[in-house]
């Protein structure tokens, strides 16, 4: 019965491809940027804690 | 370039760490109450001002609020100056935030043991506190964006991040779950009702447990862990991943805390997924924390901090692959409700929380004192017995997880239940025993390290502000190639990377509840469910006020097992007039969504003065003082106003006759009571207890499930 009500709402589908979409886009995003970063920033940053 | 002198207040690291020890005193003193109560009720101390309902969420509230609250204010005010190379903002500001956060403490300290409760788990706080929480909360993140904006250090630490994302993220839980109408000072209703007030509540529940008690403390990891091995961590860039897909992929899980309830099935499947996945980068945050360690264990022999750290990250590491497992639904099937999700989060708050919070102490405040520790051997000690303790706290309770998980579920050749619920009860008292004694040693180990700590700090000498000089930031910097690229830009700017965060965690929560929240609350699904009478109400807001909820269900979820022992399984649409939701999340004591009709009121009258008189071996404990207090009807009236407004369809002009109602069926109960020979007026508390014990689940027994569609 609830899950008739889900299907009025148009599109409801969409939200489990959206969730997927959206992650990977971002995981995406960021492992594209982590692997371009120059190691003397990362090297860098990792070192401030102990400055 | 010039060099700015400054100084570092430490004297609010150390106020906060005062606190963090005296809470966590207090806290784990009431959790050893509790956890004796479970197996001796005359522990209950025979008062309600120290029955379990009651003192159970001052135990929680007093650990992740003030025990682990503190630490983490102490934890982020040292690194955050020393990451910035700046002195807090204001320290007018820091002294409200240390004033304001203990007297919420207080305030909670008071009002639960007196039964002003919300009655949502980790949330309980009335509204007037919870606004305070707010107000506290605005006050720690202006101080701290204000010093990240005066800092002397062009880019953030990524422990800076993850305290960006635990304030943000904790402000719009805290805001959303709190939507509550007041009825009087103490007493309010949850905007939402059933299974949308449930999805809320564990949405916020489940990132509470992400960004009050994970978060702040892998931020705290990254830079203590570094600072006590001496070497950077293993992988920076490992930190980055860590840190935008843990905060990207937590939000989304809550709806595991609802698995095979009346939350709609696509929500349930999209929890499961999320917290599947987010094994990889709580994983990776444990495996960045343990390899930092590498070429180094040699320390972790001879250095207790860092056998704090590496226990610590180690439980982490557990808990955090133990949570997936049990998102699955048939792992969920038997663990939920049984004591395998007390031992779950066990191994979080004393094994991850409670030894990096120790970890912290000991090494920071020697150095804030200038003076060395007090003694190596009393630490290693503490380190050895608050281990043991973890072990003696968590293996009886796994083993007992087990045993009522399985017990509750195994039926005769014949195909009927095996076990009564009071032989699930009994068979797992002597492992409650063990487990009382698991804690008992885990406060040992923390008394110790309190002398340790207040031996250390008399030998030193506090430095109150500590001198210290850093050259200032160029104020027209112009980054030129690769320092252009755009992650390194954001971390230059602490307000983008705030809002940033913001979308982030608001993505999974927008998915997960707006498909809720299209349907309007008030749709009435099921027809035969009707409001509750105004005494059925009173009695609910005892129900609420004993922290019956802490204890039993409400939630009859579709297996055999469960429909055979209890009844009918549970429908959404029977919850729309719950405000809040009183589904529980433990079956100490059995559910009681069918209770309704199932006893008589001479049975409920005795069992509440003395549940062993109806049930021989009932840890409950006896609710006598209901037969003898007076039920408080003053308010009624806005009770039914309330109601109205967030939905519920009492006819307009009803408040002005809710009284007449309220007596009358009182009346009644009262003087069937007195059929069964049972002396009791028809104004005592227990009257309205009775009745919406005697209501649970009955509007569709009685009709046999007419759905209106």
């Amino acid at each position: 019965m609830f899950r008739n009500l889900l299907h009025e709402i148009s599109g409801i589908d969409m939200y489990k491809i959206f969730s997927l979409v959206v992650f990977t886009a971002f995981f995406l995003l960021i492992t594209i940027w982590l692997f371009s970063a120059k190691k003397e920033y990362i090297d860098e940053m990792s070192k401030k804690p102990l400055e | 370039m010039q060099t700015e002198k400054f100084q570092y207040d430490n004297r609010i690291v150390r106020n906060f760490a005062i606190a963090t020890m005296v809470f966590g005193i207090v806290g784990m003193l009431v959790g050893l109450l509790v956890a004796i109560q479970l197996y001796e009720p005359a522990a209950n101390l025979g008062n309600q001002y120290t029955s379990f309902g009651r003192i159970r969420p001052l135990h929680t509230n007093a650990i992740i609020f003030a025990f682990v609250g503190n630490a983490i204010f102490m934890g982020v005010y040292y690194s955050l100056q020393r990451l910035c190379k700046a002195r807090m903002f204001s320290d007018l500001l820091s002294n409200i935030h240390f004033w304001g956060w203990q007297l919420i403490i207080v305030a909670a300290a008071i009002t639960l043991p007196l039964g002003i409760t919300t009655s949502k788990e980790y949330a309980e706080l009335e509204w007037p506190i919870d606004i305070a929480i707010t107000l506290i909360w605005v006050v720690f993140g202006w101080n701290m964006f204000g010093t990240i904006i005066k800092r002397r250090e062009r880019h953030m630490y990524v422990a800076i991040w993850f305290y960006i994302a635990t304030f943000v993220t904790v402000a719009v839980l805290h805001i959303v779950n709190s939507f509550e109408l007041p009825i009087s000072l103490f007493k309010s209703y949850s905007f939402y009702a059933g299974v949308q007030d449930a999805l809320v509540q564990w949405w916020y529940g489940h990132n509470a447990v992400a960004f009050f008690l994970t978060t702040p403390f892998l931020g705290m990891m990254y830079y203590y862990l570094p600072k006590a091995v001496d070497r950077p961590v293993y992988s920076y860039k490992l930190s980055i991943l860590h840190f935008w897909t843990l905060i990207f992929l937590y939000i989304w899980a809550g709806p595991h805390h609802l698995l095979y309830t009346s939350l709609p099935d696509w929500a349930q499947s999209l929890g499961v997924a999320f917290s599947i996945m987010l094994i990889a980068p709580s994983w990776g945050g444990m495996i960045n924390g343990l390899l930092t360690l590498r070429g180094a264990w040699d320390k972790v022999r001879d250095e207790p901090v860092l056998k704090f750290f590496a226990v610590g990250i180690t439980a982490y590491g557990m808990a955090t692959f133990e949570g997936p497992m049990l998102s699955l639904k048939n792992v969920n099937a038997i663990a939920h409700f049984t004591d395998w999700i007390v031992a779950h989060v066990h191994v979080g708050a004393l094994g991850w929380n409670g030894f990096m919070t120790f970890g912290i102490l000991y090494w920071l405040i020697p150095r804030i004192y200038q003076t060395k520790l007090h003694s190596t051997k009393l630490a290693n000690f503490h380190f050895w017995i608050g281990t043991l303790g973890i072990l003696f706290y968590a293996v009886p309770m796994y083993w007992s997880g087990f045993t009522q998980g399985l017990m509750w579920k195994e039926f005769t050749e014949a195909g009927q239940l095996k076990y009564e619920f009071i032989d699930t009860t009994k068979q797992v008292l002597s492992l409650h025993v063990f487990r009382s004694i698991g804690g008992t040693l885990y406060l040992a180990g923390t008394l110790v390290m309190v002398y340790n700590i207040v031996k250390t700090m008399t030998a030193g000498k506090l430095v109150a502000n500590e001198a210290a000089e850093a050259p200032a930031l160029e104020s027209n910097y112009a980054p030129t190639g690769h320092a252009s690229y755009w992650h390194k830009a954001l971390e230059r700017k602490p307000m983008m990377f705030m809002v940033l965060s913001i979308i982030v965690i608001l993505i999974g929560g927008a998915v997960e509840m707006l498909p809720t929240f299209l349907i309007k609350s008030n749709i009435q699904t099921i027809s035969s469910v009707k409001p509750y009478t105004p005494l059925e109400l009173h009695g609910r807001d005892l129900y609420i006020r004993e922290g019956c909820v802490g204890c039993h269900s409400q939630m009859i979820r579709p297996f055999r097992s469960e429909t055979e022992r209890y009844g009918e399984y549970s429908k959404a649409g029977e919850y729309v007039y719950d405000h809040p939701f009183l589904w529980g999340s433990k079956r100490t004591g059995p559910d009681l969504m069918r209770e309704g009709g199932k006893y008589s009121n001479s049975w409920h009258y005795n069992h509440m003065i003395d549940p062993r008189t109806m049930t021989p071996g009932s840890i409950m404990p006896a609710y006598d003082w209901l037969a003898e207090q007076t039920m408080d009807v003053s308010n009624i009236k806005d009770k039914i106003n309330a109601m109205r407004t967030l939905g519920v369809p009492y006819e307009k002009g009803y408040e002005e006759r809710a009284l007449q109602d309220l007596e009358l069926q009182a009346k009644g109960i009262s003087e069937n009571l007195a059929l069964e020979k049972i002396k009791i007026s028809s104004d005592k508390e227990l009257i309205s207890l009775i009745a919406y014990l005697q209501r649970l689940g009955t509007d569709i027994k009685l009709s046999n499930t007419t759905s209106n569609k």
